[in-house]
C-alpha cells in the first residue's frame, strides 16, 4: 500500500515507522529540513520538503497513485485542506487528517464531515485519545492496560501478577476446573520483557505481565482472582499542564465526579491559563521533582498521580517521587521504546505508549476485513483484533481446532446475539459473530487470510 | 450465460495505464460508469470494500474485482490488460496483469455467481490466458474473450 504522511512530527514519525515497517510504500513531506533529513536517515521512508497541502508537492509524492493519505501536521487547517486536496485533483481513496481543536469536531457541526463537507474519513486526535486511554486505566486500578471490544461486551484486560496471585504455577488448561467462576482467556504473556503466546500447559508466575480477554461483566471477579482488586481512585495529581494534561482534566471535571484533580504545571504562564480555563481543577505552579510542592499537592494522600509532561525522564522520576511520598498508583506517559524495558523493575504502575495508541486508530483501516478496532499491544508485541467473521470466510462453520490459525494467534473471545462466549479448540465460529482475537506481528497477514471472504462473496 | 451478453465489445481495454490497485478499480469504475450512467466514484467504493474483505487476485496475474451495483438493471463486464503488472494482494503474491470486472444488479439471483465461476475458471486455464494477453487489438481481446467461450459452450 502507499501512504502519504504529512507531517514529521512526533504523530506522523510514528506512523510513518509503523507503516514502513509493514513494507508499506510510505512517503512523509514537512516543511523542515532538518526533519526530513533525519527521517531519511532512520526510515525506510522518502521524504519530501515542502508544504504538504499544495497541490504540487503532494503531485510530487505520489498522490495521484496512493491509496491513503496522513495528514498529521501541527496545524489543523493545513491538515483538512490537504486532504481536500488529495481528494479532488488526485482522487486518494482514504484520507486521515489529525484534527485537535475539539470545536470541529463537535456533535454541533457534524455535517462537516458528512457528505457533502470535507472529504475526510477519519479525523484522529492523538491527544485526546491518550488522555481517554489513562482515564480507561484510572477506572481499571491495577490494570496496565484495559481496551473496550465488540461494543464493549468484552474487554481485554492486562495485569501484573503479584507474589500472591490465586492462579499462578497452574497450567492454564486447568484454570477453569479450579476456578469455574473464572471465565477468560490468556491470550499473551509477556516475561522478563519476553512476549509470548501461551499454550494450554503454560502457567503464569508471579510478574508476569498478562493479558487475558474476558467478558466485561466478568471483569470485577477476574480482576479480584488475579489479585488486583484495588479501589478506583478519587484524587489523582496530573504533572504536566499540556495538551494530554489539560484534556484529562476536563475529561474529568466534565464526566468524573467522583474524582477530583490537581495539575502541577513548570510554567507560570501555562498555569494561569490552565487555571482559568478548567473550574474544578486545582492548579499548581512548580516543579513536581519539588518535595515541598509535592507537601503542598498533599502527594502522600493522592490515589494516583499522572505524569504527562512532554518529557519522559520528568514523567518517570515525577512518578517514583510520588510514590515515594505515599502516592498508591503511577501513571507514566512515556515515548522512547527503550525505557519500556528499563521501567519493569521500577515502580511505576502503568506506562503510557502514545505510540502504540496513535498507530491504534490508522491499523483499523490497514487491516482487510471487516475489522472493527485494532489496538496495538506492548511494544511491537501484536495486535488485539475485533473482527467480524464472514460467511465463505476460512474461519467460519468448523472447530477452531481445524481453522488453521497460525502459531502466536489465538482467538480471546467471540460475541453472538448480545451473549460472549469464551471459546474451547470445537468452538465453532458463525457468520456475524464478532471475533477478538489476539495475534502477534509475524503472524497477522496469515490471520487476515483466514478471515478473507471466498472469491464468490459479491 | 454467454459472455458477450456480458461483455460490450466496447468493454475492452488493451492497455490500461495505472501504477497501482486502486487506479485500476477507479479506471474501470469509472469506464463502466460512463457506458451505463452509473456513478463512478459508488462504483469505486463498493469495489475497493470488496477487495478489502478478500483480494479477487486469484492468483497467475489474474484479478476478478467484482461488486453489486445499485442502479444496475443488468450484469455488466470489462476487461483489461494492465500495462504494467501490479502488486494486488494476489492469494500467490504475484502480480497481476489481467483484470476483469463484473458488475450485478443488486438484486442478482445467481447468474452473477454462474458468471464468476466461468470467468474464475477461465483465469484456471492456462492457454486462455495466455491467448488473451497476446491479443494487442480491443477486437482480438473480445473475439478471444468470448468466441472461445462459445465454441466451448456447443
Amino acid at each position: 500500500m502507499k501512504v502519504i504522511v504529512c507531517g514529521a512530527g512526533q504523530v506522523g514519525t510514528t506512523l510513518a515507522r509503523h507503516l514502513s515497517s509493514e513494507a508499506n510504500d510510505v512517503v512523509v513531506i514537512d516543511q523542515s529540513d532538518d526533519l526530513i533529513r533525519r527521517l531519511d536517515d532512520s526510515l525506510d521512508v522518502r521524504g519530501i520538503v515542502g508544504y504538504a497541502s499544495r497541490p504540487g508537492v503532494l503531485e510530487q509524492a505520489g498522490a495521484a497513485d496512493a491509496d491513503m493519505i496522513i495528514a498529521a501536521t501541527v496545524s489543523d487547517e493545513v491538515n483538512m485542506v490537504a486532504c481536500m486536496v488529495a481528494h479532488t485533483l488526485f482522487h486518494v481513496p482514504v484520507k486521515i487528517a489529525r484534527v485537535r481543536d475539539q470545536e470541529y469536531a463537535a456533535d454541533k457541526w457534524s455535517a462537516l464531515f458528512g457528505k457533502d463537507g470535507l472529504p475526510i474519513d477519519v479525523l484522529i486526535s492523538p491527544e485526546q485519545e491518550v488522555a481517554r486511554a489513562i482515564m480507561r486505566r484510572l477506572h481499571a486500578p491495577g490494570a496496565i492496560e484495559m481496551i473496550e471490544l465488540a461494543d464493549n461486551a468484552i474487554r481485554l484486560v492486562g495485569v501484573r501478577l503479584g507474589e500472591q496471585c490465586p492462579i499462578i504455577n497452574t497450567p492454564l488448561r486447568q484454570l477453569a476446573a479450579l476456578f469455574p467462576d473464572l471465565n477468560i482467556q490468556v491470550v499473551g504473556v509477556v516475561r522478563d520483557g519476553r512476549p509470548f503466546v501461551p499454550s494450554d500447559q503454560d502457567q503464569l508466575f508471579p510478574r508476569d505481565e498478562v493479558y487475558f480477554v474476558a467478558d466485561t461483566l466478568h471483569v470485577p471477579r477476574a480482576m479480584a482472582a488475579v489479585g488486583q482488586d484495588l479501589p478506583e481512585s478519587h484524587r489523582v495529581i496530573i504533572v504536566g499542564g499540556g495538551n494530554i494534561g489539560r484534556r484529562l482534566a476536563r475529561i474529568i471535571e466534565e464526566e468524573d465526579r467522583d474524582i477530583s484533580a490537581m495539575i502541577i504545571e513548570r510554567d507560570p504562564e501555562q498555569a494561569k491559563e490552565i487555571a482559568q480555563r478548567l473550574a474544578r481543577t486545582t492548579v499548581l505552579n512548580g516543579d513536581a521533582m519539588d518535595p515541598d510542592l509535592l507537601e503542598e499537592a498533599n502527594a502522600s494522600r493522592a490515589d494516583t498521580i499522572i505524569a504527562v509532561t512532554d518529557h519522559d525522564e520528568t514523567n518517570i522520576l515525577a512518578s517514583l517521587l510520588a510514590k515515594r511520598y505515599g502516592t498508591k498508583q503511577a501513571i507514566a506517559l512515556v515515548t522512547r521504546p527503550a525505557y519500556a524495558s528499563l521501567l519493569q523493575p521500577l515502580d511505576i504502575d502503568v506506562i503510557i505508549n502514545p505510540r502504540a495508541i496513535t498507530a491504534s486508530t490508522i491499523l483499523q483501516l490497514i487491516r482487510r476485513g471487516r475489522v472493527r478496532a485494532v489496538h496495538s499491544i506492548g511494544d511491537s508485541f501484536g495486535e488485539i483484533i475485533d473482527i467480524e467473521a464472514m460467511e465463505s470466510s476460512g474461519i467460519v462453520g468448523k472447530p477452531l481446532s481445524e481453522s488453521k490459525l497460525p502459531h502466536g494467534a489465538i482467538v480471546g473471545a467471540i460475541a453472538r446475539d448480545g451473549k460472549v462466549i469464551i471459546p474451547r479448540s470445537d468452538t465453532v465460529i458463525r457468520p456475524g459473530d464478532r471475533v477478538v482475537l489476539f495475534a502477534t506481528e509475524s503472524v497477522i497477514k496469515k490471520v487476515e487470510r483466514i478471515f478473507a471472504v471466498s472469491l464468490e462473496h459479491f | 450465460m454467454q459472455l458477450n451478453n456480458i461483455f460490450a465489445p466496447n468493454a475492452v481495454i488493451t492497455a490500461l495505464p495505472a501504477s497501482s490497485k486502486a487506479q485500476v478499480l477507479r479506471a474501470l469504475a469509472e469506464a463502466a460508469a460512463v457506458a451505463n450512467d452509473l456513478d463512478p466514484q459508488e462504483i469505486f467504493e463498493i469495489l475497493r470494500e470488496r477487495e478489502r474483505l478478500g483480494s479477487t487476485a486469484i492468483g497467475e496475474g489474474v484479478a476478478i474485482p467484482h461488486a453489486k451495483v445499485p442502479g444496475l438493471d443488468h450484469l455488466v463486464g470489462w476487461i483489461a490488460k494492465l500495462e504494467q503488472p501490479l502488486e494486488f494482494d494476489a492469494i500467490d503474491d504475484k502480480p497481476v496483469d489481467l483484470v476483469v470486472m463484473l458488475l450485478a444488479p443488486e438484486s442478482a439471483g445467481a447468474d452473477h455467481l454462474r458468471v464468476l465461476a466461468q470467468l474464475s475458471r477461465m483465469a484456471k486455464d492456462h492457454q486462455r490466458c495466455a491467448a488473451l494477453r497476446g491479443c494487442s487489438s480491443a477486437e482480438a481481446l473480445w473475439q478471444t474473450l468470448t468466441q472461445e467461450d462459445e465454441r466451448r459452450a456447443a
